[in-house]
């Protein structure tokens, strides 16, 4: 389910988001933060080691 | 073990500077999730405000935009409680509506003309953004940054905070969660820093969460309560005293301001473990100076002869509380707070509470449903907040046990879990990332910049290495705490000195980190993106199919596709075109706000339910038979009478449903109304086996006057499953006016009483002396205000 709505006089059609679009989106962008999160954690990681 | 090479500044803050701009990409990213994860409402159906009580808070936005904020303060609504009405300034939480108004007011100032309505349907996802944000704050100032993104990502999904925020749904906690959070952090920071300037935040933080929602109480009895875990811990400090005292000085002050606590915020026993506690944190404060000043002797003598006179005077003002609290019949607590302390005291005493199906307890699936992987996770966040335990980590440990159990009580509180959960689980998985991620690193730095083998350690080959002491960044915020306690406290500065010098000693001396294998470290992150990557397919399918529904409108999908039922626009909208603007309009408490925000007709009570005998009348009205409900309706100048109606299309939440309530709330102040009189053999039944009193009720005649019409004369209840009892019958003192498509709101009037008796004069006052001696002897079994 999809609205088509014709956007300007250039004959430029562009289609409104539905609700599995949406869930699409929502889905991607979570798993995507939750990655850049780990990546965060990879980067701030500091491997010091030091023995006795 | 390789041993590293001396730490390079350059790469340090590069790498701290790399961190810096992640992060803030990270929460512009959680920022936008949150926010398009909750309009799905609008996607699937319309921007529309949602299910009840937000549209009396839509109603109470509109009238403060168009009237400004003095007539709101002095605004008494007429249309509602008729003819008690409603002092709206004095009985509302005015945190959303002002919040909402000023938005409205500042994007109509920059010209951009939005209506009311949008401002309204959107505040919820704008404020779930905020929520996450302060969710990463405080979290971070408990464990670090990485815990806070970790937490902040959990928070803007968790379904529990959804179902409450979704676009459309205008209601207090929208706005109270993200007050909630933003307080707990300015306490934590307080707590952290010794700052005043983030007490005075911190006052002034729940003032605005004392205007938005009624659970303020619930920071008012936890901060508390964790002042004193503090003091019996040992950990009291002046960091604690400054976190604490001006919040309850300044805050309960700003409370008191708020017209609908009022002096609540002095005398409901609801506060006074605060000001308890208050009193305990200044005797130990006043014990520690004392102490400082005194020899070990004179200090024993000092504290004898101070206990002494301490016992004295506190059973003295306990005894008083006592005699004053004893005299109230609920010792000074609210109903509400009463059954959250007592989960059965509502169902025996309280029907209106016990009636609400948000205030009923949760089941256990309902934990996995809005919590999702939280659950798990939760215990090891626990964990991880005593390795090692700190103020701020005992506070969010002491935050997820009491929400917990208030969880436990009342299924609204799993809102209140929700932000504690997200805050542990955060930790926990921190926690393991930060094992993982460094495993990864030092394994690559191994492999790639120092590939030969390094003769060290035997147990280099045994992955799972004992650690001694972690060193994270939390004993660096131990150090951080100690430092900033020299900067504050200049009088005992040199000792203060000799403190931080023996800590950052310590970690020098012995420190051996935990490293996995690459191989399982890797797969470990994979597994754990692959739990995450649920947890998210599940709250987004939760925003989507369970909590995206307005309520107000209802679809169902069959073998011939959608079918949407919006009867109740519908039937508001008929009200609104066909009555007159001071017809009064009677229904059960639940359509009460919807009916003067969308019909614009007086109701006689709503879903305020502050009045419980109004709303026992109508309920009483209800279950009694058609000639004493029309006089009962007549005597509240009612003309309409709304009922809702399931049984043709299967919508199980109709007042046939709920009628037992009315019953029960009716019968709670007018005895007459009995429910064993209902129930045939202890069953609630609607069929031909039910009993005469229920059969002769108006709720019944009400809902299925006609009904016989719509499948041939069966009369087949979709929702009971059964065939009527009564099925061909005539109104008497009611008249069908509307009914909706699909029967589910239906609409009667109140026929005009009988100008005059034709005839029937002797046979009246021969049934008058009848009636008299009759109503005698019934007024001695069963009195009937009525007659």
């Amino acid at each position: 389910m999809g609205l088509v709505v014709r956007v300007g006089g250039f004959g430029f059609t562009a289609k409104m988001m539905n609700d599995q679009d949406l869930g699409f989106f929502a889905n991607l962008l979570g798993v995507f933060i939750f990655i850049l999160v780990i990546a965060y954690h990879y980067v701030l990681a500091d491997p010091k080691y030091e023995g006795n | 073990m390789a041993i590293p090479e001396s730490p390079n500044p350059m790469k340090s803050s590069l790498r701290n500077a790399s961190g810096g701009v992640l992060c803030y990409f990270i929460l512009l990213l959680i920022g936008v999730l949150a926010f398009s994860i909750r309009i799905f409402s609008v996607i699937k159906y319309e921007s529309v405000i949602h299910e009840f009580d937000p549209y009396f808070n839509y109603r109470v936005t509109q009238f403060l935009v168009k009237n400004g904020i003095y007539d709101f303060w002095n605004w008494f609504d007429d249309r509602t409680w008729y003819p008690l009405g409603r002092v709206i300034g004095g009985t509302v939480y005015p945190g959303l509506t002002l919040t909402a108004g000023s938005l409205w007011w500042f994007l109509n100032s920059l010209n951009i003309p939005l209506s009311v309505e949008t401002v309204c349907v959107f505040t919820a996802p704008i404020f779930s953004a905020n929520a996450a944000w302060a969710t990463y704050l405080l979290t971070k100032e408990v464990k670090g940054t990485g815990a806070g993104l970790t937490a902040a990502v959990f928070l803007s999904m968790v379904p529990s905070y959804i179902s409450r925020s979704v676009a459309g749904s205008y209601d207090n906690e929208a706005v109270a969660i993200f007050a909630l959070i933003f307080t707990f952090y300015l306490y934590i920071k307080t707590l952290n820093t010794g700052s005043l300037f983030y007490a005075t935040l911190n006052a002034l933080s729940y003032f605005y969460m004392v205007c938005s929602w009624g659970g303020y109480t619930f920071i008012i009895n936890l901060i508390p309560m964790h002042a004193l875990l503090c003091i019996v811990t040992g950990r009291y400090s002046s960091r604690l005293y400054i976190a604490y005292a001006p919040l309850i000085v300044l805050g309960t002050l700003l409370a008191a301001l708020v017209p609908v606590v009022g002096f609540n915020a002095m005398m409901t026993s609801e506060h006074f473990a605060s000001f308890l506690v208050f009193i305990i944190i200044h005797v130990v404060a006043f014990v520690y100076y004392v102490k400082g000043m005194l020899s070990l002797r004179m200090f024993k003598v000092a504290v004898t002869v101070l206990v002494t006179i301490g016992m004295v005077v506190c059973v003295a003002a306990v005894a008083v509380l006592i005699a004053v609290v004893a005299a109230s019949p609920t010792k000074g607590w609210s109903g509400r707070s009463l059954s959250l302390l007592d989960p059965t005291y509502a169902s025996k005493y309280i029907p209106i509470i016990a009636s609400v199906s948000e205030h009923q307890p949760p089941t256990w699936p309902s934990y996995f449903m809005d919590i999702n992987v939280l659950a798990f996770l939760v215990p090891a966040g626990i964990v991880a907040c005593f390795l090692p335990i700190s103020d701020a980590s005992s506070f969010a440990v002491l935050y997820i046990v009491t929400s917990v159990y208030f969880s436990g009580v009342m299924v609204r509180l799993m809102l209140v879990l929700a932000p504690a959960a997200c805050i542990l689980s955060g930790i926990a998985l921190s926690e393991c990332f930060d094992v993982l991620t460094r495993s990864i690193k030092f394994n690559l730095y191994n492999l790639f910049e120092n590939p030969s083998p390094i003769v060290g350690d035997s147990s280099s080959d045994d992955s799972a290495v004992s650690e001694k002491v972690k060193y994270d960044r939390h004993s660096g915020s131990d150090t951080h705490e100690e430092v900033l306690k020299s900067r504050t406290s200049k009088k005992y500065k040199k000792k203060e000195k000799d403190v931080v010098e023996k800590i950052v000693r310590k970690p020098k001396n012995e420190k051996r980190l935990l490293v996995l294998p690459l191989e399982a470290s890797i797969f470990t992150t994979v597994l754990i993106i692959i739990l995450g990557s649920f947890y998210v397919i599940h709250c987004v399918w939760a925003a989507a199919e369970a909590y995206s529904a307005p309520s107000i409108v209802l679809t169902s999908h069959s073998h011939d596709g959608l079918h949407v039922f919006d009867d109740f626009r519908e039937a508001y909208s008929w009200l609104s075109h066909n009555t007159e603007v001071n017809d009064k309009v009677a229904s059960w408490w639940d359509y009460g706000y919807q009916t003067t925000a969308m019909a614009n007709r007086t109701v006689i009570v709503d879903n305020n339910t502050w009045n419980n005998t109004h709303i026992a009348t109508v309920g009483t009205a209800m279950s009694s038979p058609e000639k004493p409900a029309w006089e009962i309706f007549q005597s509240l100048d009612v003309k309409y009478v709304l009922v809702v109606f399931g049984g043709l299309v299967g919508y199980s939440s109709d007042d046939i449903n709920k009628f037992l309530w009315m019953v029960r709330i009716g019968g709670g102040v007018f005895p007459h109304i009995k429910e064993p009189d209902y129930l045939r053999d202890g069953q609630y039944r609607i069929d031909s086996h039910a009993t005469p009193t229920m059969l002769n009720s108006l709720m019944y005649k009400l809902s299925y006057y006609r009904f016989v019409e719509t499948d041939g004369g069966k009369g087949f209840d979709k929702v009971r499953r059964t065939e009527i009892g009564k099925k061909n019958f005539k109104l008497t003192h009611f008249k069908e006016v509307f009914t909706t498509h699909h029967w589910m709101v239906r609409i009667y009037m109140l026929k005009p009483p009988k100008n005059r008796i034709r005839g029937k004069l002797k046979k009246s006052k021969f049934s008058l002396k009848k009636r008299s001696t009759s109503i005698k002897d019934s007024q001695i079994s069963r009195p009937n205000p009525w007659h």
